[in-house]
């Protein structure tokens, strides 16, 4: 019994080992004001009511989601500005560490409907922020840098169990390995030097970049060696989960800020930024009252 | 230890767990379908040679009798989150350059990455709003052209009173785009405002 009780106890010890809680801190701010801005962008160029509102009543998307459940409870007109405004209110709680738990889950939830009721435009990135925020839920990361904490002048060397920055790790190794491999598996040019380059026609892509496509057809190198350090960093994802994941997020900050720079798509690359303190945990300096003793 | 330890870590592995195999890497893209029949299977054996070949239709076998039945049987799981781990990240560029036109009246107004036509730029570039756009510009007969083509025959309303006729062009052309042709179009002229795709 002993035998097979002592690898899952050493699994407990390992998954619930304390680590710095200001890492996960950072996300619970970072990823809710990520998702906050983009949602107030949407109403900056006036298209809360066309994106949230089924066609049928106006809206842009002929097309909804099963899982929208919504409109059921208070109508198909209203669905929309209801799960837009909770979503937003939740979102800054979030971030502020008040009421922190329930706002990740009713935010999440509104904000899970928004994109079952505007399917297009609920992309990627909102489908790995949603999933960060519910994982934060089980950690203990409303207990450092949070309204309160700051109020009180509380310290800021807290600790909790380590699992959960490690299961968003996780996540994060999957999404860049499967980004990498799924690539490489539907298109090996990526990896060559000779031809049109596989990333030229992504970053020039006028429906998605805005690099013009002419004025960029001559010049290929940065373009090879931009596509070839895509596949190294995306099948390299394993790394996040070593003490090497400084260095990797180095590359991934250098890959999200070309992105950014090069096309458009939004809150993207900020959102996949928001999850790097995790990958920079290892070189935060030591919280402010251990640096006092 | 504690109860709760216990239960966090079983709770931490069952999720670590299912995002593996929701979004198993190399599997997640591979489809229900794909390399199952002989002749699909030889052409990858011409494609790739061996061992690849062979190695892709093993994991295209396991994919299909392993994971994905016990994918249909969890997926429901993220469903109220909207969470599904099929990411759909970049993978292969566009082969050909698209972009589309807005012409109101004869004028032209909007153009893809066009700094020199830029109506309706921070609303048709906005990241929810893009791949509507890609998807009408791409294809004719795209699930939402309707819902697209109207917003944009209201704001012109709106924005150029007493315009008569708007028509979206989706151009199409060989890289790099020198020489771009008219894929498909759809005009909406006044007083009905009834868009028509041809």
């Amino acid at each position: 019994m002993n035998t097979l009780l002592r690898p899952w106890s050493w699994l407990v010890e390992r998954f619930m080992a304390p680590v710095d809680l200001r890492p996960l801190a950072l996300l619970r701010i970072l990823v809710p004001l990520c998702i906050f801005f983009d949602l107030l962008r949407v109403a900056q160029v006036g298209l809360t009511k066309v994106l949230f509102t089924p066609y049928a009543q106006g809206g842009l998307s002929q097309v909804q989601d099963e899982g929208l459940w919504l409109d059921q409870l208070v109508g198909a007109e209203r669905a929309g500005p209801v799960a837009y405004f909770v979503t937003l209110l939740c979102m800054p709680l979030v971030s502020l560490g008040v009421a922190a738990r329930p706002a990740m889950i009713m935010g999440a939830l509104a904000y899970a409907q928004l994109g079952h009721l505007y399917p297009p435009g609920d992309r990627a990135i909102d489908r790995v922020l949603r999933m960060v925020l519910l994982v934060l839920v089980f950690s203990q990361s409303h207990k450092v840098w949070t309204f309160h904490t700051w109020r009180r002048g509380e310290p800021d060397d807290v600790t909790g169990p380590g699992w959960p920055a490690g299961l968003i790790r996780w996540a994060l190794c999957l999404i860049y390995m499967s980004a990498g491999i799924s690539k490489l598996m539907q298109q090996p040019r990526w990896l060559a030097i000779d031809g049109v380059p596989v990333l030229y026609r992504i970053v020039t892509d006028p429906l998605a970049a805005h690099l013009d496509p002419v004025a960029w057809a001559d010049t290929r190198w940065p373009f090879y060696v931009g596509g070839i350090g895509t596949i190294i960093m995306e099948v390299g994802g394993f790394m996040v989960l070593t003490r090497w994941r400084p260095w990797f997020g180095i590359f991934g900050v250098g890959m999200h800020v070309g992105i950014f720079g090069s096309m458009e798509l939004g809150m993207f690359s900020l959102g996949m930024l928001s999850l790097y303190p995790l990958l920079f945990d290892r070189w935060f300096p030591a919280p402010k009252t251990q640096q006092g003793r | 230890m504690t109860l709760s330890a216990h239960l966090q870590t079983l709770g931490a592995l069952l999720a670590g767990g299912l995002m593996l195999l929701l979004g198993t890497p190399g599997l997640d893209f591979l489809g229900r379908g794909d390399l199952r029949t002989p002749k699909d299977r030889q052409a990858l054996r011409e494609e790739v040679g061996e061992p690849a070949a062979t190695i892709g239709i093993t994991l295209a076998d396991l994919n299909r009798s392993l994971r994905l039945p016990l994918y249909d049987r969890v997926a429901w799981v993220q469903k109220p989150f909207r969470l599904s781990q099929n990411w759909s990240l970049y993978r292969d560029g566009p082969h050909r350059v698209r972009r589309l036109e807005i012409w109101v009246d004869g004028d032209l107004k909007h153009r893809s990455a066009d700094p020199a036509y830029t109506w309706l730029n921070a609303q048709l570039r906005n990241r929810r709003v893009r791949p509507m756009v890609e998807s009408t510009t791409m294809k004719k007969g795209s699930p939402n052209w309707r819902g697209l083509s109207r917003y944009i025959g209201e704001r012109a309303q709106e924005d150029f009173p007493g315009c008569q006729r708007v028509e979206l062009r989706a151009m199409e052309g060989p890289f790099p785009g020198k020489a771009m042709k008219l894929h498909h179009q759809i005009v909406m002229t006044a007083p009905t405002w009834t868009p028509e795709e041809s």
